[in-house]
């Protein structure tokens, strides 16, 4: 059986425990006969001293000298810990201020870099990053953004479609034309957002209207 | 298998597409509605090839055709559709073949010459699909999904058609063949001069930063059977850029309007004209109606050497429009006379086979060729 320690009984005894120690306290003493005649032994030494202050001479105020001594105990314990011995900071680590530095200049890079590098390659960098966010470009929001920085350019001989600082030819110059449209197309843009080029066979005459959509 | 093949040709590019240098073979997939008005009778994917390249991969697609007309009705155009992903910009692409005379049984070929752009992401195990958005036959009937307004596409194709060879067959009722080739010589002198410019295109906002921005009033070229008036418009023009048209167009005509298109016309510093492209606009016209069309589009002009090009004027004129029940207005060739306008209009398809075959087989042929229709 784990009986209570001197302490809790003393404190039991002068009503001062907490709810559930007091209950685990007053269980064990139902049980336990030795607690329970150190508790009475404890409340009657409690019970004379209150018969003791009954009897303090006159002028004695025990309230407040019940608070002095209270100051008094609490400046005590505050000297003590003054006297004490020292708590040790632990040192910081040797690595750790390597890599504060190496943090540092690693944010230092990263702004110079973003400062000099063109908005157009930004744009980028943020479109990819989008993209992973939103899980490989499948979402309509993502092609609206990209959608908004996409610009179409048409010659007479290729279309190219540009975004985030990369070229693409659509439809290419009239050397990547097969033979049989030699010199016979056109290519136009449509504000609805397709580019097309018109070709003509030259030998059957037909005529062909290919077209790429790069808005939805 | 084929599957197999096409993953493991799809993940070797990716593989080699940190090298730079990636290729594979591609096998499209052909899905044809179960009643569409063609079959495939053959194909040939050539030199075909997808290249991985950055994060995309790019789709090569050299393709021939041969589909079958399956119907007893005449085919006159014909809008296949090609996705290789279908919400990335430069993933689909279609190819239109106009002015066709396909009797029932007929075969006819289809070449598709296109490159596109796939996310490698995507790319793996979707093969490049080729469907149908659309067949117009000789009444102007139409079959097909229409999901990229092909039908519009293919009646104003054959109206055009029409209206060309019947101003062919005018000439030579009229002059006889030298009259019909004259003018074929002069239309083909017309698409040699023709100016050709290089043209940006951004949509939401402006291709660069220029200052000294102003507006610009359109002019327009009355065309008098034309349903739709424009009445007034503008655009912020500044240098060689111009962007966000504003149009006001009024129905004149008896019909709702459902669609139009403006033709718009760049004059530069030097006199210069050309088309710079066309104003599309959906709406819901009534009779008597007015309505505005506004576009947050930029055209820039980049400068070519030694042809710097400032825009000075600007000139708007109704290129077609559709009606609510599908019918079609074009102009008409007395229209095109306009001298503002045939300087810078590009031939039809149809004027363009015609032409081509002037040049290959000389007036006979296509003097035979207006008695077929």
């Amino acid at each position: 059986m784990n009986h209570p320690g001197e302490l809790e009984l003393a404190l039991f005894a002068g009503g001062d425990l907490g709810f559930w120690e007091r209950w685990r306290v007053r269980k064990h003493l139902r049980q336990c006969e030795t607690c329970r005649a150190d508790v009475g032994a404890l409340k009657g030494t409690s019970e004379n001293l209150r018969h003791l202050a009954d009897e303090m001479p006159d002028g004695v105020n025990w309230a407040r000298l019940s608070q002095e001594m209270t100051g008094n105990i609490r400046v005590g314990l505050a000297a003590g810990e003054c006297v004490g011995p020292a708590r040790l900071r632990r040192p910081r680590s040797l690595a750790w201020h390597a890599m504060g530095i190496v943090a540092l200049a690693f944010v230092i890079v990263l702004t110079a870099l973003w400062v000099n590098v063109p908005r157009d390659q930004k744009d980028h960098v943020f479109t990819a990053l989008r993209s992973i966010s939103l899980g490989g470009g499948h979402h309509a929001t993502a092609l609206q953004a990209v959608n908004d920085g996409v610009v179409l350019e048409a010659s007479p001989l290729s279309i190219d479609l540009r975004a985030n600082g990369g070229t693409m030819s659509i439809l290419t110059s009239r050397d990547a034309v097969p033979d049989r449209y030699a010199n016979n197309v056109a290519v136009s843009v449509s504000m609805q957002g397709s580019a097309g080029a018109q070709y003509v066979d030259s030998d059957t005459g037909q005529v062909t209207i290919s077209k790429v959509y790069y808005a939805q | 298998m084929r599957s197999s093949t096409a993953v493991f040709s799809r993940t070797a590019a990716c593989a080699l597409a940190l090298g730079g240098l990636a290729a594979a073979a591609i096998l499209p997939r052909i899905e044809l509605p179960k009643d569409s008005p063609v079959v495939v009778i053959g194909s040939d994917y050539g030199d075909s090839n997808e290249t991985a390249r950055g994060g995309a991969m790019v789709v090569d697609l050299h393709a021939s055709l041969l589909l079958r007309n399956a119907t007893q009705r005449r085919i006159r155009g014909i809008t296949l559709t090609v996705t290789a992903q279908e919400v990335t910009p430069g993933g689909k692409g279609s190819v239109t073949i106009p002015s066709l005379d396909v009797s029932a049984n007929e075969t006819f070929p289809v070449h598709i010459d296109l490159r596109l752009l796939q996310p490698l992401q995507a790319s793996m195990g979707s093969p490049v699909v080729v469907g149908l958005d659309g067949v117009l036959f000789d009444d102007l009937g139409f079959y097909g999904p229409d999901k990229l307004q092909s039908r519009r596409t293919l009646t104003v194709c054959e109206l055009e058609a029409r209206r060309d060879r019947r101003y062919f067959k005018t000439l030579l009722a009229e002059g006889g063949p030298q009259r019909l080739q004259n003018e074929i010589v002069q239309m083909m002198q017309r698409q040699m001069d023709r100016p050709g410019v290089d043209v940006q295109m951004v949509r939401g906002g402006r291709v660069t930063n220029v200052e000294g921005e102003h507006t610009v009033q359109f002019a327009f070229l009355k065309l008098p059977d034309s349903p739709v008036e424009p009445v007034q418009g503008m655009a912020i023009v500044a240098a060689n850029e111009a962007r966000a048209p504003s149009l006001e167009v009024k129905n004149r005509s008896d019909r709702s309007v459902r669609y139009l298109e403006i033709g718009w016309i760049l004059q530069d510093r030097a006199g210069r004209e050309f088309l710079a492209g066309s104003v599309p606009a959906e709406l819901n016209l009534g009779p008597g109606q007015r309505s505005q069309v506004l576009k947050d589009t930029t055209l820039k002009f980049p400068p070519r050497p030694g042809q710097a090009l400032s825009i000075e004027g600007m000139t708007g004129f109704v290129s077609n429009v559709e009606f609510t029940d599908g019918s079609v207005w074009i102009p008409s060739r007395s229209d095109l006379a306009d001298p503002k306008l045939k300087m810078v209009m590009g031939p039809s398809p149809e004027e363009q086979r015609l032409v081509q075959l002037y040049r290959k087989r000389g007036l006979n042929a296509v003097v035979e060729e207006l008695k077929k229709f």
